[in-house]
């Protein structure tokens, strides 16, 4: 028996030499009593182990010791605390703890193990999950993760928001409770779909896109917490550092915004599209790379080319129709002086960023030819990078035949003008001169009643002769060169007033009448014609008339104002065409082509004239008259 | 001497009415100097060259010349007279309708001495005659 006692003294002695544990017995007081070679090492000390447990360990209160002490001597137990090494330092243990009895008396066993490794491993983990919770609740995106069986472990802060559905009420949740908040019935979504593919949810997404590690999709719904979406999905199987596959994340974005905005911007590329396929004239748009990527129907029209012909084509594939080959054309030119451009167009015309010009093209037509007038501008972004132009091409081949057919028949007009009033007038002149020989010759001899006759017959020949000769005037004007003088408008006015011996008969004012160079001719007969007119038309036969001029940009305006009987408003525009008149030729003489030659003559060098009335009675005419003559484009 | 009667008027003008009213108005202002009356340049010329038997005209001479003729007009008629070497140096009075400037200015080109517009029958007429007649009378005449 004492054998046995001392063999088993003995195996405990080498157990506990060579257990990896710390082991130690305490008495009820935690004094130490027997301890293994781990255990000192645990301590960091060499023979001179301290005598109590309260000098080693630093997480049980010494107060509250011995009740522990009894209560493990009772209980087995297993626990953590930290020891305080010879050293100083503090590491980690943990402690598998019973009661013995040896002779008769109460101990405590303990064996401890130092775990300050598992410690920090844990914290680690703990840190880490805890940056990845963070990380997690912190994305932009609604991010919400299943476990495998289909139950919520995972509902981010942006997933509250979007659903408006709080992660409390959302975790441990399976069933698809997660698919009401969006589509108000339980059936799998996106995230099922990486776990349990099916082809007929996939297809109730407006896309779909498989990735080898993701799925994305696109959804519209009608109503998310009140308001219509577009959602974005992309969603991924988790798996476990094994590769077993644990459960589904899935990140939502609402894209509602940019959706509406690709929409609208669709809508205004095709709004555009439509209105330049729309447009009457040839046009045109090329990219940067000056590849065509429009061409409307006018243009197809035009260029015989069908627009998927060229539609996406470079290298001067526009000029092709045009020139018949690859070439430069006006839209290559943008940025070229006019001189340059000279050889291929005519009439160019720069207007801000825009250039114009007209040219002849002898493909066109089906090789008639025909004359185009461009325009061409260059297009620019938003932040004003230039990424292509535009061009528009009209066939103005009519109109330049409409324009030299005018031109001549003008040319004829004004040489049958002149022709007629010439030759007209010799034969009138000859009709006078006989009748005024009739009146001579007979004398006495001629009845009263026939020298009526020879009379009237002399007036009408006058009025015709004055008719011609105002119209040959009407036909040269502009067509001859006049000259240039130095002139005094208001020498000008008195000397028209002494030509028509109005002195008599009207008070003449003249107000700020400018002294000036320029084509006298011309000037002088209009101030002539409407000083005329207002004396000839004055309904009193005496009155005023004033003459007036301000100074305005580059015209002076006239004006002529009469306190005559006036114009009616609805003969203002009438009267100034030709052989117009508001009253018989009998009563006052005039061939009705004085305003007609005011206006054409004002009208030629750039001015305009009008009618007004004066209060309380009269006419006032006024006109424009360039200050530098020589400015006038003819 | 040369005195004003003995003074010719070559009168060229296509129209007889005009010629009638330079004779009438001549007669009646009871100038007696001698008119010849071409009907166009081409007359004109054979009168001045004695190519015709049935007009003729002798110095000292003056020209009243139209402008629009049939067959040669005023100018061509002038352009050639200026470049004959024995006709050159005529006095040539245009008469004529026309007021426009260019004629005039061209006209003048040709060394005319002067530039009358057939006005109205009349007064104006009758002052035209005056002055052709006062003309010969102050001016010597090669």
């Amino acid at each position: 028996m004492e054998e046995d006692r001392k063999n088993s003294a003995g195996h405990y002695q080498t157990l506990m030499k060579v257990a990896n544990d710390g082991i130690h017995v305490l008495d009820m007081d935690g004094n130490l009593i027997e301890y293994n070679e781990a255990f000192r090492h645990m301590l960091g000390y060499e023979d001179d182990l301290p005598l109590n447990i309260r000098d080693w360990d630093v997480s049980i209160p010494p107060e509250e010791l011995p009740d522990k002490l009894r209560k493990l001597a009772i209980n087995p137990g297993l626990f953590e605390t930290r020891y305080k090494r010879r050293d100083g330092s503090v590491i980690d243990v943990e402690i598998n703890a019973a009661g013995i009895s040896l002779n008769e008396k109460q101990y405590v066993y303990a064996s401890s193990r130092d775990i300050s490794h598992r410690k920090e491993v844990e914290a680690e983990l703990q840190n880490s999950k805890q940056f990845l919770s963070n990380v997690f609740e912190f994305l932009p995106d609604a991010t919400f993760v299943i476990d495998i069986e289909g139950k919520v472990i995972a509902w981010n802060k942006a997933m509250e928001e979007m659903t408006g559905v709080d992660e409390a009420d959302m975790l441990g949740k399976g069933n698809y409770e997660y698919a009401l908040t969006f589509y108000q019935e339980r059936r799998p979504i996106l995230i099922d779909l990486v776990l349990h593919p099916r082809s007929d949810i996939e297809l109730k997404y407006t896309r779909t896109d498989r990735h080898n590690l993701f799925l994305e999709a696109e959804t519209h719904l009608p109503s998310l917490k009140g308001k219509e979406v577009y959602l974005f999905g992309k969603a991924s199987t988790l798996r476990d550092s094994k590769g077993n596959v644990v459960g589904a994340i899935e990140s939502i974005r609402d894209i509602t915004v940019e959706k509406k905005a690709e929409a609208s911007l669709r809508e205004s590329q095709q709004k555009l599209a439509d209105i330049i396929d729309f447009l009457p004239d040839a046009t045109f748009v090329v990219d940067q790379d000056n590849r065509v990527i429009t061409w409307n129907k006018a243009m197809e029209h035009m260029s015989g080319v069908d627009k998927t012909e060229i539609i996406g084509q470079g290298n001067h594939a526009y000029s092709i129709p045009f020139w018949g080959d690859r070439r430069e054309t006006l839209l290559d030119h943008l940025e070229l002086d006019e001189g340059k451009l000279a050889s291929q167009y005519d009439n160019i015309v720069r207007q801000g960023k825009s250039l114009m010009a007209e040219t002849f093209c002898p493909l066109l037509r089906s090789g008639q030819g025909s004359y185009i007038w461009a325009i061409v501008a260059p297009l620019y972004n938003i932040e004003g990078k230039h990424v292509g132009a535009i061009e528009t091409i009209r066939d103005i081949t009519e109109r330049k035949k409409m324009e030299a057919d005018l031109q001549r028949s003008n040319q004829e007009l004004e040489q049958f003008a002149y022709v007629a009033s010439h030759d007209l007038r010799s034969p009138l002149r000859a009709i006078e001169n006989l009748s005024e020989w009739l009146v001579q010759d007979l004398g006495d001899d001629l009845p009263e009643e026939s020298e009526k006759h020879l009379k009237l017959m002399r007036t009408r020949v006058k009025r015709m002769d004055r008719m011609l000769e105002d119209l040959l005037k009407y036909s040269r004007v502009g067509r001859i060169q006049a000259v240039i003088e130095e002139i005094d408008a208001t020498a000008v006015v008195f000397e028209i007033i002494d030509d028509q011996d109005l002195n008599s008969r009207f008070k003449i004012t003249t107000d700020s009448l400018p002294a000036f160079t320029t084509y006298a001719t011309p000037f002088k007969q209009i101030l002539q014609n409407l000083i005329g007119n207002a004396a000839k038309h004055h309904d009193t036969g005496k009155g005023n008339i004033v003459v007036r001029a301000k100074k305005l940009d580059r015209f002076y305006e006239f004006s002529i104002a009469d306190d005559g009987p006036g114009i009616p408003e609805q003969y203002r525009e009438k009267v100034f065409g030709m052989f117009q008149t508001l009253r018989p030729r009998d009563e006052v003489e005039g061939s009705g082509i004085g305003l007609a030659l005011v206006k054409k003559t004002v009208e030629h060098y750039g001015g305009n004239v009008k009618l007004d009335a004066v209060t309380p009675r009269g006419t006032l005419v006024t006109f424009t008259w360039p200050v530098n003559i020589l400015e006038v484009e003819e | 001497m040369v005195t004003s009667k003995s003074i010719r008027i070559l009168l060229v003008d296509d129209d007889e009415v005009d010629a009638m009213a330079i004779k009438r108005g001549f007669k009646n202002s009871k100038i007696a100097n001698t008119i010849v009356h071409a009907r166009d340049g081409i007359e004109a010329f054979e009168i001045l060259r004695g190519d015709t038997a049935e007009k003729s005209i002798s110095n000292p001479y003056v020209i009243l010349l139209d402008l629009n003729m049939p067959r040669m007009d005023g100018f061509e008629f002038l352009d050639e007279l200026r470049k004959d070497p024995q006709l050159g140096d005529i006095i040539v009075f245009v008469l004529t309708t026309s007021k426009a400037d260019e004629d005039r200015s061209r006209s003048y080109r040709h060394h005319v001495a002067g530039y009358i517009v057939k006005s109205n029958a009349g007064k104006d007429f009758l002052d035209l005659i005056h002055m052709i007649d006062h003309y010969w009378r102050v001016v010597e005449i090669p």
